[in-house]
């Protein structure tokens, strides 16, 4: 009898000693994510919120890595003692999207993470997020940093960079081949000519990505003068092949065909993708500042000019770009206040040159110089400046967006290995829209 | 047959590990069958039955009759190959010679590593550019690049070939522990029958290892059904969906398109297949072990 008494502790001990280790998500409760109908948690300020801090601990789910948030953290952490913040990080941008959707799920969201065009809808719809319009990290935000996170005439995020990108070039072999930054895409494709006729690879882009070639001319001449196009494709009243039709052929046509973009790219690593043009083996590289840090790294003399993906007419109306994902707040945190005042602590003069330097990006903020490379400084200022917008098809394709984006690379990989022409590709886009609003 | 004394005096142990069981795996299996019938995108609380809808749909796309097809065929080759190496392998394994044990641990290592690693790894190996080590090599002997991740059914045979590489040292050490357990005396009665060397390993050394080649095989099959890391660091599911298999395409759907019902819809599909293929495996291997005996 006594040992039969043991034995059922020891499995009992086992068991609870399991069940016990539920992690400690901070503040948040269960019932996360009640169907909208009323409006969300407000954050709002308090004058008197810094001198009547509860501690707590703030958890975090970080897009970018500790080491890089860390002048961040610490400076906090010295300005704020009693607000301690438990760091988590998930990889951009799947396995970030995949643990928030786990997380949502069950209940745990944390008391701040990141949203980003890939899940925003579904995280602002569903009351994930709560209402930061009358925070003053929002208010020093300039109109389309707050516009993409805003849904309804509310603010749910606090994004305060966005990444301009475009096209590096090896400025040794255009001075070599007597060759200038284009502003036109006739020139663009007179630049892809000279540098193919010398041997070099005109563009390198990895395999996901090489489909952003087409983009000056998308951008400059046609969204431009129609900026609601993607809006409109999902209401129905447009299609792909009204916008993208025309621009996707030009693009098979004048780079596919002649091999400025060759079937190698459909393989190509990120590792290559930065090797390839550090070592001289490729003229221009399509990307951004993160991109440019990399490259740098593996080959700190090389130099480097940039410029913007070009349309047919010289002026540059739409870069190729997004705003960063942003900071939100939990809507059932039990920590807002404390929450606000990190979210308001990132958004200082002095802290948020230390957030640019984890990407690199253009600052958009009213007020902030940004301290971007050289190189970007020209584009970067056309940027705060309101001379240009950014576009990224994913980034406007709401809810749909990650959806899209796959079939936009199984598409435009076979596109480029001609198994498909580029009216298959529309289709296919197309067909995957139907299918995912059919959902 | 259970023993009932045995199972009273350690079922509460039991219990625990069935209930963990329970809650890790029989729990989301009930689970991903019931939001097979949904419409769920995985942030919602609310959730609509819609019938078959999903397993409609499943059968009418493209890209999940791709991933299945290239699933079936990664595990055939994989275990084909894998096992016509592993057997002669662990024969070498089992010889006598000095270096015996640095040889095992060599050609064993190559399972360790992170399966994700080792993809990245050989993406660089593989890679289409001059810089690809390979290509590189190759570009020594004045060959031009082979384009091992895009053209044709490069992409499917450098996926399988790193795959082959990765297991076949470690398959060759479950042979090796079914070949150290083969009596001696079978090989010396053979010898003084004046069995030649081909004839011992087919007559007697190959049957014997019939229990190792069911374990071995399960364990490749079922490795090379739910393959996920590799293909996606090597290839990324591409070109197309050329060497999209059906773990990636359950997480992409589930995840990036945000259509948990119709990846939960995938998932039990590939479940019930997978049974089968399991049961099929399972049948023949015990029959042939049966005849053996």
């Amino acid at each position: 009898m006594k040992k039969k008494l043991w034995t059922m502790l020891l499995a009992l001990s086992l068991v609870v000693g399991l069940a016990g280790c539920k992690s400690n998500t901070g503040g948040t409760s269960d019932n996360q994510g009640a169907e909208v109908t009323n409006p969300q948690a407000e954050v709002t300020a308090s004058a008197d919120a810094d001198t009547l801090i509860e501690p707590c601990t703030l958890t975090f789910l970080s897009w970018y890595p500790l080491e890089k948030y860390q002048p961040i953290l610490e400076a906090f952490a010295s300005e704020y003692p009693d607000i301690k913040i438990e760091f988590q990080y998930a990889a951009p941008v799947a396995d970030y999207l995949e643990k928030m959707q786990v997380l949502t799920s069950t209940g745990e969201v944390p008391d701040l993470f990141y949203i980003s065009a890939e899940n925003k809808t579904e995280m602002i719809s569903n009351g994930y997020c709560a209402d930061i319009t009358n925070t003053e990290a929002v208010s020093k935000l300039v109109d389309v940093n707050r516009q993409t996170y805003e849904a309804d005439g509310i603010d749910y995020g606090f994004a305060p960079t966005t990444w301009v990108g475009g096209y590096f070039y090896n400025k040794d072999i255009f001075s070599e081949l007597g060759l200038e930054a284009p502003k036109t895409w006739d020139e663009f494709l007179n630049v892809c000519a000279a540098l193919k006729e010398n041997g070099t690879r005109p563009i390198i882009e990895r395999g996901e990505w090489f489909w952003d070639s087409f983009l000056g001319p998308f951008m400059n001449d046609y969204l431009a003068n129609d900026p609601n196009y993607h809006q409109e494709v999902i209401d129905g009243t447009k299609t792909f092949a009204d916008g993208w039709g025309p621009y996707i052929e030009k693009w098979y046509n004048d780079l596919v065909v002649p091999g400025y973009i060759d079937e190698d790219l459909v393989s190509v690593s990120s590792q290559e993708f930065f090797s390839e043009f550090a070592t001289g083996n490729t003229g221009m590289l399509a990307g951004h500042a993160g991109h440019l840090l990399e490259v740098q790294k593996l080959n700190p003399d090389f130099e480097i000019g940039f410029f913007p993906m070009p349309g047919t007419e010289s002026d540059i109306k739409v870069a190729y770009g997004a705003v960063d994902c942003a900071v939100a707040i939990s809507s059932k945190t039990k920590y807002a206040k404390q929450a606000e005042i990190f979210l308001n602590f990132i958004s200082r003069d002095d802290i948020i040159q230390l957030y640019q330097q984890m990407n690199g990006y253009v600052i958009g903020m009213k007020g902030i110089t940004s301290n971007v490379d050289p190189i970007l400084s020209d584009v970067a200022k056309m940027y705060s400046d309101g001379q240009i917008s950014v576009y990224i098809p994913q980034g406007n394709w709401g809810a749909y967006g990650t959806g899209l984006q796959q079939q936009l690379i199984s598409s435009s990989q076979q596109l480029l290995l001609k198994e498909i022409d580029s009216k298959t590709l529309i289709q296919q886009m197309q067909d995957k829209l139907t299918e995912l609003k059919d959902e | 047959m259970l023993n009932p004394r045995f199972f009273k005096k350690y079922i509460y142990f039991i219990i625990g590990a069935f209930m963990i069981y329970t809650a890790i795996l029989i729990i989301p299996i009930a689970l991903s069958f019931a939001y097979s019938f949904t419409n769920w995108d995985g942030y919602s609380k609310t959730i609509d039955f819609v019938g078959l809808k999903n397993f409609i749909k499943i059968f009418h796309s493209d890209a999940m009759l791709s991933a299945l097809g290239n699933t079936f065929v990664f595990s055939l080759f994989n275990a084909i190959i894998i096992t016509v190496l592993a057997i002669p392998l662990s024969l070498v394994f089992n010889a006598g010679f000095k270096i015996r044990n640095f040889v095992r641990s060599s050609f064993f290592f190559a399972s360790v590593p992170s399966v994700l690693i080792i993809g990245y790894i050989f993406q660089l190996f593989f890679g289409p550019t001059s810089n690809g080590v390979i290509n590189s090599f190759l570009g020594s002997l004045g060959i031009d690049p082979v384009k091992w991740l895009s053209k044709g059914f490069l992409p499917m045979f450098t996926i399988i070939l790193t795959n082959v590489w990765r297991l076949t040292g470690w398959h060759a050490c479950i042979y090796l522990a079914r070949l150290q357990g083969i009596s001696e005396e079978y090989y010396e009665a053979s010898r003084i029958d004046g069995a030649s060397k081909w004839n011992i390993f087919w007559y007697i050394t190959f049957p014997l290892l019939a229990p190792a080649m069911t374990i071995s095989m399960m364990l490749i099959i079922i490795d090379g059904l739910k393959i996920y890391a590799l293909p996606y660091s090597l290839t990324g599911g591409g070109p197309g969906y050329r060497t999209t298999f059906m773990t990636q395409l359950i997480i992409e759907t589930g995840i990036g398109e945000k259509m948990v019902g119709k990846s939960s819809a995938m998932a039990v599909v590939f479940f019930a297949v997978i049974m089968i293929v399991a049961l099929i495996q399972l049948h023949f291997s015990r029959k042939r072990e049966e005849s053996i005996c």
